[in-house]
């Protein structure tokens, strides 16, 4: 009896890619796993499709250097063979950084983020220190003629300057998610050309942020 | 000089769909040295439709096996982009490198469907290429190619050069005059004398007091290209995988080319004779090796009737084999009414079970005759016998209204069809479900029924009332379409050199889009028309006289004129004429025109 096994690859979505959807990058890596011929454990039913679970969606025109797909496979294969298979054969701008096996009763990825780190360039973006100091950041959303209110400071973690700019750690995930943009919305720096990248993704245990590679049973 | 990524960053908020710039898909082409040769392959719809069209993923990649070629793709900007390119003043770009199209050598444009005409010129314009070839004295060659390239005429005044029929070898040949002569004249003189190739401004038209064509000089005829063995041609293993969802997301493989059922309504069946298939063995090796290399979840193997391949019974077991453990399906997208159909599709629905579709195409059985469309009732309550059987509960029949010789009776017949498959699928399953959908009749072009008249817009409006009113009730649908898309589909189909006009009018004063039923504009093209003094009645609707001259006069399928009238007078009384293959020549005329044969490999 062989036993599945996930295979969680972390990968990047550089500037030529950044404009591709979500929905389509599943698509994108759906056909690259066939192409690099791993054995995919697919969905039972009618339309059987490959069990593939993503970190959490990034929102079009977002680079990101932490993006991260758990891959169900029948049998294991070694994970630096799945690097490579996958970079020979993904489109040009998803590098794939790493490759790990983990037993497949670990906690899907999505349901495990609970922290994204972002990093925010540009000329104004500095300004975006300036939400530490304030007690709440109110985000408006408008949808179907009703408003929205959502305070998005308790969401931070911390904002530091980095390299030119800043990088921001937040709650990500389905529960509890601050979306960059709506915080450049939110301090009224949404008209600026701030470039946002997504540094990496993260499961916080025991007070402190690990990777999802690192997953646990 | 910003590239369509530059514009994406600037403007992402007002793009819908930005992946359709990127240029970057899997298997795209990018050079990093300028090629000797620089070549655009447009297509005048948006991306989603234009990467679903197999001829460019063909031309696509024999241009571009040699590295001194770089052909790239073109599609109409979508309204958002458009009005981007304007306002920053940027020239319509190709896809992969966001070069002008001014500074090619060549941009060569598909016609698939009359209206996309408007985009045509909406494309050139936005490249600030001069939209009449006569005003082109510098810039690329501009030319077209595709079905609608039979009746080159409304179209006339704004191609250098038109290439009829199958255009992989003349494309060939055209990039390697382009490689050899930099001189823009005699590139078009050497072009000229290629084989399939129209060069409108050489043909002079008059017309006659009553508006029909007197004399179109010089009398010579243009000869359509052909391949006579199409295993001998290269076709695409590694197309681009779009990052988009095309419209045919999916592996196509074209197993042959041609139809010889003679339908007499088909425009395709008459241009693209005779059927040349592809051996049984290539199609499997070319299915394969695309799958290998795109990693597509979906085959279909595509042709005008892919049931009519004459080695299906076994080339689909043997693919099914292969595809079926790695959950790949398989779809024949033009199923015949019968009962191998409905087994095939049995076959191919291992993975996933869609709904089956058919097309009697007419309802009565006088109408099937006039048309030629072989089936019977019983063919057809025996096939959806079957597929109810199968456990299909959703079946769709395609019919056409408005055909020649209609009459109420026949109208009614398609919807008391549609209600005797419903009981039929009743004795097996409670969810039946049967859709009906009719498409008005356009006359077209080297067919039999270029001779005869289109239904009146109103009378085709009062049909699908008739249909409306007899198709209600559970379990049954009915969809049509727009009279005013199909009576203007009409007048350019059948139109002339002073169509031309009309088309460039609509599209200075806002058409484009046509096909798009939020884009289409009735009262623009009404306008139009009469801005330019053309009756659009004396093209669509007008029965012509036997030894009427016609625009296409001077294009030649292979198909006789002659065949083609009696064809017409043998529907005029209802009597049919069988597939070439079964009974033996039926005197169409081009294996003759071109010393070549009907091509069965599949049976070898």
């Amino acid at each position: 009896m062989v036993s599945k096994i996930i295979t969680c690859i972390k990968f990047g979505k550089e500037r030529s890619v950044s404009f591709i959807s979500h929905l389509d990058v599943l698509r994108v890596f759906e056909r690259a796993l066939r192409r690099a011929g791993l054995p995919l454990a697919y969905t039972k039913g009618y339309s059987p499709r490959p069990k593939l679970v993503f970190g959490q969606a990034l929102s079009l025109g977002l680079t990101s250097r932490g993006e991260y797909l758990d891959i169900s496979l029948e049998n294991e294969v070694d994970e630096n063979e799945v690097q490579e298979l996958l970079v020979a054969t993904l489109p040009p701008g998803f590098p794939v950084y790493m490759a790990k096996n983990l037993d497949d009763k670990v906690k899907p990825v999505m349901a495990a983020i609970t922290h994204a780190s972002y990093l925010f360039k540009g000329d104004r973006a500095l300004e975006i220190l300036e939400a530490l100091d304030k007690s709440e950041i109110i985000f408006i959303k408008e949808k179907n003629n009703k408003k929205t209110e959502t305070d998005l400071r308790p969401l931070i973690n911390s904002i530091e300057p980095y390299e030119d700019g800043v990088r921001l750690i937040c709650r990500a995930g389905s529960a509890y998610n601050l979306r960059p943009d709506a915080l450049l919305t939110a301090l009224s720096l949404d008209d600026e050309q701030i470039k946002v990248c997504r540094e990496d993704l993260f499961i916080e245990r025991n007070g402190s942020l690990v990777s999802p590679l690192m997953r646990l049973m | 000089m910003l590239t369509y990524q530059d514009l994406l960053e600037k403007h992402l908020n007002r793009i819908e769909k930005p992946a359709r710039y990127l240029g970057t898909e899997l298997h795209s082409i990018q050079r990093k040295k300028q090629p000797k040769v620089h070549v655009a392959l447009a297509f005048p719809d948006v991306y989603e439709v234009g990467m679903s069209h197999l001829g460019i993923k063909i031309l696509y990649h024999i241009a571009n096996k040699d590295p001194n070629y770089w052909a790239e793709r073109v599609f109409a900007p979508w309204p958002d982009m458009e009005a981007i390119l304007n306002e920053e003043k940027i020239p319509l770009m190709t896809l992969e490198s966001s070069t002008p199209l001014g500074k090619l050598d060549l941009v060569g444009f598909t016609l698939q469907y009359e209206l996309s005409y408007s985009n045509i010129l909406r494309m050139l314009r936005l490249a600030s290429i001069p939209i009449r070839s006569k005003d082109r004295k510098s810039g690329p060659l501009v030319i077209a190619g595709g079905p609608c390239a039979f009746n080159p005429e409304p179209l006339a005044p704004f191609f250098d050069v038109f290439v009829l029929g199958d255009g992989e070898e003349v494309f060939l040949r055209i990039l390697e005059i382009l490689e050899q002569e930099p001189d823009r004249e005699k590139r078009l003189q050497a072009i000229a004398k290629l084989s399939g190739v129209y060069v409108p401004s050489d043909y002079e038209i008059e017309y006659k007091q009553d508006s029909t064509i007197a004399k179109i000089t010089p009398e010579k005829k243009v000869k359509k290209a052909i391949i006579k063995d199409l295993d001998a041609v290269d076709y695409p293993t590694s197309p681009i995988v779009p990052y988009l969802q095309t419209i045919h997301d999916r592996v196509n493989v074209e197993v042959f080319r041609g139809c010889l059922r003679g339908c007499r309504f088909c425009q395709a069946g008459m241009l693209y004779r005779p059927t040349r298939e592809r051996s049984k063995e290539e199609i499997k090796r070319l299915v394969l090796e695309t799958l290998k290399n795109t990693g597509y979840e979906e085959v279909s193997l595509t042709s005008l009737s892919t049931a009519d391949y004459s080695a299906l019974a076994c080339l689909v077991p043997e693919l099914m084999q292969v595809l079926e453990p790695e959950k790949i399906s398989l779809s024949l997208p033009s199923l015949r009414i019968d009962s191998f159909s409905v087994e095939l599709a049995r076959e191919i629905e291992k993975v996933k079970k869609t709904g089956l579709t058919f097309a009697p195409e007419a309802g009565s059985q006088r109408m099937r005759n006039v048309i030629n469309k072989n089936v019977t009732e019983e063919d057809l309550l025996k096939t959806a016998e079957a597929a109810f059987q199968n456990g299909w509960t959703h079946i769709k029949l395609y019919f056409m209204i408005g055909l020649p010789t209609e009459t109420d009776e026949d109208i009614l017949a398609i919807a008391e069809l549609g209600k005797k498959v419903r009981e039929l699928g009743r004795r097996y399953t409670k969810r039946v479900t049967v859709t009906v959908s009719t498409s008005s009749f356009v006359p077209k072009g080297h067919t039999p029924f270029q001779w005869c008249g289109q239904n009146p817009r109103d009378e085709l409006r009062r049909k699908q009332f008739l249909l409306k009113d007899n198709l209600k009730g559970p379990g049954l649908n009915y969809s049509w379409h727009n009279p005013e898309i199909s009576y203007l589909e009409a007048v350019i189909a059948r139109g002339d050199r002073r169509v031309a006009e009309a088309i460039l009018y609509a599209e200075e004063h806002g058409a484009h889009f046509d096909t798009w039923n939020e884009y289409f504009k009735p009262e623009l093209w009404a306008e139009a028309f009469k801005a330019c003094g053309i009756d659009p009645d004396f093209y669509a609707l007008r029965e012509r006289p036997q030894n009427e001259v016609f625009p296409w006069e001077h294009i030649d399928s292979g198909v006789e004129k002659s065949f083609l009238y009696h064809e017409w007078q043998k529907a005029l009384a209802e009597q049919t004429t069988q597939d070439c293959r079964e009974v033996g020549c039926t005197g169409c005329g081009v294996c003759s025109s071109f010393a070549t044969a009907i091509s069965l490999k599949g049976g070898e």
